[in-house]
């Protein structure tokens, strides 16, 4: 293990950075990108560790810090990692020099947009790392200024209407969960908010029936706002189009996954025998949302837009794999959850490099461009069929884990959601076919400039990542797997959700 | 009744606030060339003498003049909060009175005299004591609404200000004597050998609740100190005195008025009524929940900042009534008023700053779109009041979230109690948590405007004055904010360790 309290550091890192940006002389721009791009940089740096160091074949906490911060209120500065929360705190360090470097096209209020930019990263990492869940509370919602002003000063259009939004949308779906969480903290008997403290109060004595769900319907509404559960969904469609291209790139890898987080963390192991109460809901929104964005998909004519209905079916699986209660669901949709970060903030990334160019997003804008952008289009299929979940690329290994898990336990939803692989692949790749092939029919588009130095910066990186994942999921399945199986265990102990009948019973 | 030495030491912080305000009238007449960059340091050098005697009374709670006055814990915690108030509402005012020509002597006075009388609130141990310290401080401040008597605005807001007032003050008075009935007309209270105590908190205490005279005079006496902190349905005269006034002032009258008055509410209940929350429980259920919603919900169609932010403080004002409500049957959750006040008066007095620094001669930037683009044409300022407005909201990490979890959280510790209406403190906290999402919505207009839309033609150039007073008050006030929520630790522990001496 590391020395030093590497978490913390990790939090605090991109604060100092963003104070001191605040600093820099405003005509200085390329400064403040580059000054911006190191710090990001370097808190990646710091976060290898918890690859390196991180110990595999256990489900306990690593990196634990636990410090007192409001005694008085009983609030800990409780900080850990398990292999839940240890690859999604990767893909934020990893996501974020990225999103930066991917901002280079930002030209008003440079140092404004990148300390918003590294305040949100820290807000991020202390959500998945807070192990109290009053500071979980504090880091989930410090992260809604900076990006509402992400999206609402350095958007498009309609910034105004998708970044108030995008805020009240959350605001209004967490502050029910404040509420849950001191009522659980009281019901529970703790002594502090930190978790393990509450877990133990409620072995001890566990909440009446009608409390627990009571507090599991305030959490995961909470949580289902930001992953987004339909019909709770309306919110993304309009920030993902409205935000700068870092902005959704942020917004859809890391952002999205701190509400499925939320609920495998706090929502699902705090309530069990709620949770399992009302899988059958959730799994009946996640359908819902799978089939309903694959089906938004194919009437969108813009391509962010499309991207973010995809986002709505592709974390409607993720729900589906949360709720079936199986482990291989289970380790499917965490994977999905890493998996969706990486290929659509490529694919958002690819929609910048367009934009950036045309400032244009509409589908009928191209066409029959790979011949004048032949990198560019290579990326771009290689991303696409990554998210339609291609074997050998990362998307395949984790929708496959979520059905096979899924037909398990909910075989109907199972075969429902499989009819949105099929639409996803049609999506994508009409959405492919569109931008890419056929004949150029605006001239403009024979004069596009293939991928610069910059933009392969940020897209090789994940396309490494897209291929590394995919041919080897071992690697972070292993780290994560004795978290998650412990995790359905004790869902089904405290449940007793009755595990998929063996053979023999059949 | 013999006066010692000591009562007068005790007595001290607000004579000297008294002898501050003298010497600033004073030293207006007699300076042969009007040196108005003086007086700002008297008002300083007087608060900090005051702060100076009252941190040191800090873990001594004593009474003085046969237990008229009370400098407990909770005195000295509010007090404290009150002067640091005043001190930062005239670092604010200096620029602003001199660009509006008010900066003579009289407006320190006021402001001085007005601050002694929010002490005397603040420790106010007796009926008559407490009415003293109300009227110390509203005199003044009705004035300190009128002092740009150029301004229609303000002269208008003065009068209503003052008429409503004086009603009020009316209803406080009978109260007063009512109380004073109920006492005299006790068998017990012929026992209590020194006239003076017939008045105290404690004689009204001893009084059965049942008492008619004991509700008729506690009926008036709510109505009366429900209209000083601006509670529905006596919160009438809020949005016109916050308009009207200076913005500075504003910003006085938002923090002071309310620390003080709440500070002796929380007394006065937990000393003299200690059955209110039992039996009147509905009563002041209603009215939290009436505060808390007409505020919030009236602020959201305000165009005006100073409109909007007096209706926030009308929603801030049904806040802390749900902390007063809470500990009026479980005392010890009076710390999380203190608290609360606390942190709405820094996060108050440096909102209504940041209006008085952007202000022009005559002109202040009221209107929430007069604040467009203010990110471009003055970032400090932006920042401190997205800060500002954060913690109004309520959003983590300031100030204002810790204040909300801090009465929330008690108001749910106790919802489960023993008490058969505690179920009544849950209802409390989820319309307090269902108007904070109201309230999200209007303070996020004004981030809003100044980060998101462009400046109005004509207005593109730097506002407000670069000075010095106003720049570190607004610093001391964002850093407040912004520590309050961060490291809230020594605070709420100084607020339960003032609220046990009251109890004791």
């Amino acid at each position: 293990m590391t020395g030093y309290p590497v978490l913390s550091t990790l939090i605090f890192a991109p604060v100092v950075g963003a104070v001191a940006l605040l600093f820099m002389p405003r005509a200085n721009v390329r400064e403040t990108r580059l000054a911006a791009l190191s710090v990001s940089f370097l808190v990646f740096l710091l976060s290898i560790p918890l690859w390196t160091e991180f110990r595999e074949g256990t489900a306990a906490l690593q990196f634990v810090e636990n410090r007192a911060w409001v005694p008085a209120l009983g609030i800990t500065w409780s900080l850990g990692l398990d292999g839940l929360s240890m690859p999604l705190a990767l893909l934020t360090t990893f996501l974020t020099p990225i999103c930066i470097l991917a901002s280079w096209s930002i030209q008003d209020r440079v140092k404004e947009y990148m300390a918003a930019f590294l305040l949100l990263e820290a807000a991020m990492l202390g959500t998945f790392a807070a192990q109290d869940l009053l500071l979980f509370y504090v880091c989930w919602e410090a992260m809604l200024i900076p990006m509402f002003l992400i999206i609402g000063v350095w958007g498009g259009r309609r910034r105004i209407y998708a970044a108030l939004k995008f805020f009240i949308f959350t605001v209004v779906g967490s502050l029910p969960m404040f509420i849950a969480i001191l009522y659980l903290y009281f019901q529970s008997g703790a002594t502090s908010f930190d978790l393990a403290s509450i877990r133990e109060a409620l072995r001890a004595s566990p909440l009446a029936l009608d409390v627990s769900r009571v507090c599991f319907v305030a959490f995961a509404v909470a949580f289902a706002v930001k992953v987004p559960v339909w019909p709770l969904h309306t919110w993304l469609p309009d920030a993902h189009v409205e935000a700068p291209t870092a902005g959704s790139v942020i917004l859809a890898g890391v952002l999205l996954k701190m509400g499925t987080y939320g609920l495998l963390r706090f929502a699902i192991p705090l309530f069990p025998e709620a949770a399992a109460h009302y899988a059958p809901v959730m799994i009946a929104l996640a359908v819902i949302g799978i089939i309903y964005g694959s089906l938004m998909c194919l009437a969108q004519e813009d391509m962010k837009k499309l991207i973010a209905y995809s986002s709505v079916a592709h974390l409607g699986f993720c729900v589906l794999g949360m709720f079936a209660f199986s482990e291989k669901a289970l380790q499917g949709a965490v994977l999905q959850m890493i998996n969706h970060g990486i290929s659509t903030g490529a694919l958002f990334l690819c929609v910048g490099v367009l934009y950036e160019r045309r400032h244009t997003r509409l589908l009928e804008d191209f066409g029959g461009i790979a011949r004048v952008v032949p990198a560019f289009s290579a990326v771009l299929i290689i991303v696409t069929l990554s998210s339609i979940g291609l074997p050998g690329t990362n998307g395949f290994v984790g929708e496959f884990l979520i059905l096979l898990g899924a037909f398990e336990t909910q075989p109907l939803a199972a075969i429902l959601a499989t009819s949105g692989v099929v639409l996803g692949a049609v999506y994508m790749l009409w959405m492919v076919q569109r931008v890419l092939f056929g004949k150029i029919v605006h001239e403009e588009n024979e004069a596009l400039g293939d991928l610069r130095g910059r933009e392969w910066a940020t897209l090789l990186p994940l396309l490494v990542l897209i291929f590394f994942i995919g041919l080897a999921p071992n690697v972070l399945l292993s780290r994560m797997e004795p978290t998650l199986t412990k995790l359905v265990q004790d869902v089904r102990d405290s449940a007793r959700v009755s595990a998929p009948p063996s053979e023999e019973e059949r | 009744m013999p006066v010692s030495a000591h009562d007068l030491f005790l007595l001290s912080p607000i004579l000297i606030l008294l002898a501050g305000a003298a010497l600033a009238v004073m030293a207006d007449l007699f300076t042969p060339t009007r040196d108005a960059g003086l007086l700002p340091f008297i008002s300083l050098g007087s608060l900090a003498a005051a702060a100076f005697v009252l941190a040191g009374l800090w873990g001594r709670p004593e009474s003085a003049f046969g237990g008229a006055l009370r400098v407990d814990g909770v005195a000295v915690f509010a007090g404290l909060t009150v002067v640091a108030a005043t001190a930062l509402s005239v670092l604010m005012s200096a620029s602003y009175t001199r660009a509006a020509g008010v900066d003579f002597g009289e407006y320190h006075a006021l402001m001085l005299t007005a601050g002694s009388g929010a002490l005397l609130l603040t420790q106010a141990g007796d009926l008559m004591s407490a009415f003293l310290g109300i009227e110390v401080l509203s005199i003044p401040v009705y004035c300190l609404v009128a002092i740009t008597r150029d301004r229609e605005k303000s002269v208008e807001a003065a009068v209503k200000y003052f008429i409503l007032g004086a009603f009020a003050t009316g209803f406080l008075l009978f109260g007063v004597a009512l109380l004073y009935g109920a006492v005299i007309s006790q068998p017990t209270a012929a026992s209590t050998s020194a006239q003076a105590a017939l008045l105290s908190l404690e004689s009204v205490g001893r009084v059965p609740f049942d008492n008619p005279l004991l509700l008729a005079g506690l009926g008036m006496f709510l109505i009366g100190t429900g209209f000083k902190i601006g509670a529905v349905p006596f919160h009438g005269w809020v949005p016109d005195a916050y308009e009207g006034a200076p913005a500075p002032v504003t910003g006085f009258m938002a923090a002071v008025v309310k620390v003080a008055a709440f500070t002796f509410l929380l007394r006065a209940g937990m000393v003299a009524f200690p059955s209110l929350g039992a039996t009147w429980g509905a009563v002041l259920f209603l009215i939290a929940a009436a505060t808390m919603i007409v505020g919030n919900v009236f602020a959201l169609a305000q165009t005006n900042l100073k409109r909007l932010l007096a209706y926030s403080s009308i929603g801030h004002t049904g806040y802390v009534l749900v902390g007063v409500i809470v500990s009026s049957e479980n005392p010890s959750s009076g710390s999380s008023v203190l608290f609360y006040l606390a942190a709405y008066a820094v996060t108050t007095v440096g909102s209504f700053g940041l209006i008085s620094l952007l202000a022009r001669p005559g002109d202040e930037l009221e209107t929430i779109s007069s604040f467009s683009g203010l990110a471009a044409r003055r970032p400090g300022a932006a920042a401190a009041m997205t800060l500002f407005m954060a913690s109004l909201a309520g959003i983590p990490p300031t100030a204002g979230f810790m204040g909300k979890f801090v009465v929330f959280r008690e108001a749910i510790e106790h919802a489960s109690g023993p008490s058969p209406d505690a179920s009544r403190f849950l209802w409390l906290a989820v319309i307090g948590i269902g108007t904070s999402m109201i309230a999200a919505y209007y303070y996020l207009k004004i981030v809003v405007a100044m980060y998101m839309k462009p400046a109005e033609k004509g207005e593109e150039h730097p506002v407000g004055a670069d000075a010095w007073g106003a720049g570190l008050a607004l610093t001391l006030t964002a850093a407040g904010t912004l520590l309050l929520g961060v490291f809230p630790q020594p605070v709420i522990e100084w607020s339960a360790r003032a609220l046990a001496e009251l109890l004791n």
